[in-house]
């Protein structure tokens, strides 16, 4: 059976993934970490509360939340032109893996957030706390268990939205498993691949599930 | 030290306005032990949160030695309200931090550097008594060990003020004794002006000079805790009162077949034989129906309930008697409403 596969190309195709979402990941929560805490800070408390600014920051977010992957990665390729140049290759399906991603990690985010106890943002606050030292040394230390669960849920989310890159040439196990298992009918190829997925999605829980774990052990 | 100039706290939704401080005044001095005491919804949280701006009062000024506080910038704010320590019921640590962490965390705010940051922790946690809890994390403290972290994080900036927003209220009796001593130790150390908010008159008894009693946004009563607690005026420092004492039910003063006064002392004659001495001096005799001896503060109190036998005239000599040696006394007739003497 899995005579007629070409391990090179699995080999680069795992490559490709990992590349794809491990890049895609560190944007996602780059650009998404900061949206969640607009986000929370609009919303929440009386530091710097805003219902308008709130709306709008939320209706953009959902706006790109609620467009499915496969299109994104379609409509947004003049825009993926202007970032990187092209519109085919791996570094052009993170742009539209970040675009799909981030917005879906500010929400995780911004839940996280939440569930810090707002006490000890008002304590901070006593101690004559700027805004900006409670976000930094009081709401993301606090919530870090939360965010890190975050970075997981968004890595795992990845892992399945780059199976779509193929569609822009981008490459990965999901461009393999299509082009092999589905159009030439190697049905080994489609198995190899999906093996090799679930084993990324379970290490990657893993991993995400230890860190939770050791920031959580001390509270 | 502090002065409170007619704050008035209204919270505005869209639907209601609803005010929790009405206009209040009140000046608490330098180095006093100052209790907020009334039942839930009553303002007193709101009031001592307005005092570091917590909440802005929607009118009025407070002043801080002096200085507006509600004219000052954020900046300046900031810098203000690390001379104000604060602690709370639930303590508000954070839970990602060690203790040690936790006490430091108002240094790191001032940017103070890291090696006097830690000097001044270990000597803050041997002050509050948690020597060798410098890697513990909250989760792993009792409430009575957080709220000592609590204090110590307080005193961290060396605060000329300490405010209390119902820090014994989530701790059991014995706790709550320890921490009221905790805090009168510090008191004394440091020199500091203490406001606390409570709904026990226990706490107030126990630590505080004065007291202003609140209702529906505004003080009802403020004095002396020696007064207000042996004369209360008002109905809701009755209620407060007698919820301390609610065990035991009063007597039927109508089976008493002499006049009822109610005898309060405070101070040395507590412990002096004043009443059978009055009793011999003026030949009658007294039957004690009710009563409490007890501290307030240092300060040694009683408060009974007594009928005077004898005829009119050595009861009247007897009462006459009593005040002159320092006794409040008060007749109180048959249904219980006081008559003055």
């Amino acid at each position: 059976m899995f005579a007629d596969i070409v391990w090179s190309e699995v080999w680069q195709a795992s490559v490709d993934t990992l590349y794809m979402v491990g890049v895609s990941t560190l944007l996602s929560v780059v650009i998404g970490l900061p949206i969640g805490v607009f986000l929370y800070l609009f919303s929440r408390g009386h530091l710097v509360r805003h219902r308008v600014l709130y709306e709008f920051l939320s209706v953009i977010v959902n706006i790109f939340r609620s467009v499915p992957f496969i299109i994104l990665l379609i409509a947004i390729i003049p825009f993926t032109e202007w970032v990187v140049g092209t519109s085919i290759g791996t570094n052009a399906a993170i742009v539209p893996l970040v675009v799909g991603a981030a917005p879906f990690f500010a929400r995780l985010a911004e839940t996280a957030l939440r569930e810090v106890d707002p006490g000890v943002l008002e304590a901070a606050q006593a101690m004559g706390a700027s805004t900006w030292q409670i976000v930094f040394k009081v709401l993301l230390p606090e919530a870090k268990a939360g965010l890190i669960s975050g970075v997981t849920i968004t890595a795992v989310a990845l892992i399945s939205y780059s199976a779509m890159a193929g569609v822009v040439g981008g490459g990965g196990l999901g461009d393999l498993a299509i082009r092999y298992g589905y159009e030439r009918f190697q049905t080994d190829v489609m198995f190899v691949t999906i093996v090799i997925m679930i084993v990324m999605v379970q290490v990657m829980q893993w991993i995400g599930d230890k860190i939770v774990a050791s920031v959580s052990r001390k509270r | 030290m502090i002065s409170l100039e007619r704050i008035t706290k209204t919270y505005t939704s869209r639907k209601q306005s609803l005010t929790a401080v009405r206009d209040v005044s009140l000046q608490i001095e330098r180095g006093e032990i100052f209790g907020l005491i009334g039942y839930s919804g009553a303002g007193k949280s709101t009031l001592l949160r307005c005092i570091n701006l917590l909440e802005r009062p929607t009118q009025g000024q407070v002043r801080i030695n002096g200085q507006d506080m509600t004219a000052l910038g954020n900046r300046e704010l900031q810098q203000a309200r690390k001379k104000i320590g604060m602690i709370f019921q639930h303590f508000h640590l954070l839970h990602s931090a060690t203790v040690a962490e936790n006490v430091a965390f108002p240094l790191r705010l001032a940017k103070v550097p890291k090696r006097i940051a830690m000097e001044k922790v270990h000597a803050l946690l041997d002050l509050v008594g948690l020597r060798g809890y410098e890697k513990h994390y909250p989760a792993q403290l009792s409430g009575g060990q957080k709220q000592r972290v609590a204090i110590a994080r307080a005193l961290a900036n060396d605060p000329d003020v300490l405010l209390c927003d119902e820090a014994t209220s989530a701790l059991d009796p014995d706790t709550t004794q320890s921490i009221l001593d905790l805090l009168l130790d510090i008191h004394d150390r440091l020199n500091l002006t203490i406001v606390l908010v409570t709904h026990e008159m226990s706490v107030i008894q126990r630590v505080c000079d004065r007291v202003a009693v609140m209702d529906h946004g505004n003080i009802v009563e403020i004095g002396r805790v020696a007064d207000v607690f042996l004369h209360p005026q008002h109905d809701v420092t009755r209620r407060l009162l007698q919820t301390e004492n609610s065990t035991s039910s009063s007597p039927a003063l109508a089976d008493v077949a002499a006049p009822v006064f109610e005898v309060t002392f405070v101070g040395d004659t507590t412990y002096a034989p004043v009443l059978s001495e009055v009793a011999r001096a003026t030949d009658s005799t007294f039957s004690i129906l009710e009563g409490t001896i007890g501290t307030l503060k240092d300060v040694p109190y009683g408060k009974l309930l007594v009928a005077w036998h004898g005829n009119r005239r050595a009861v009247t000599a007897a009462i006459s008697e009593l005040a002159a040696r320092g006794c409040g006394v008060t007749e109180i007739s048959q249904d219980r409403t006081t008559v003055e003497v």
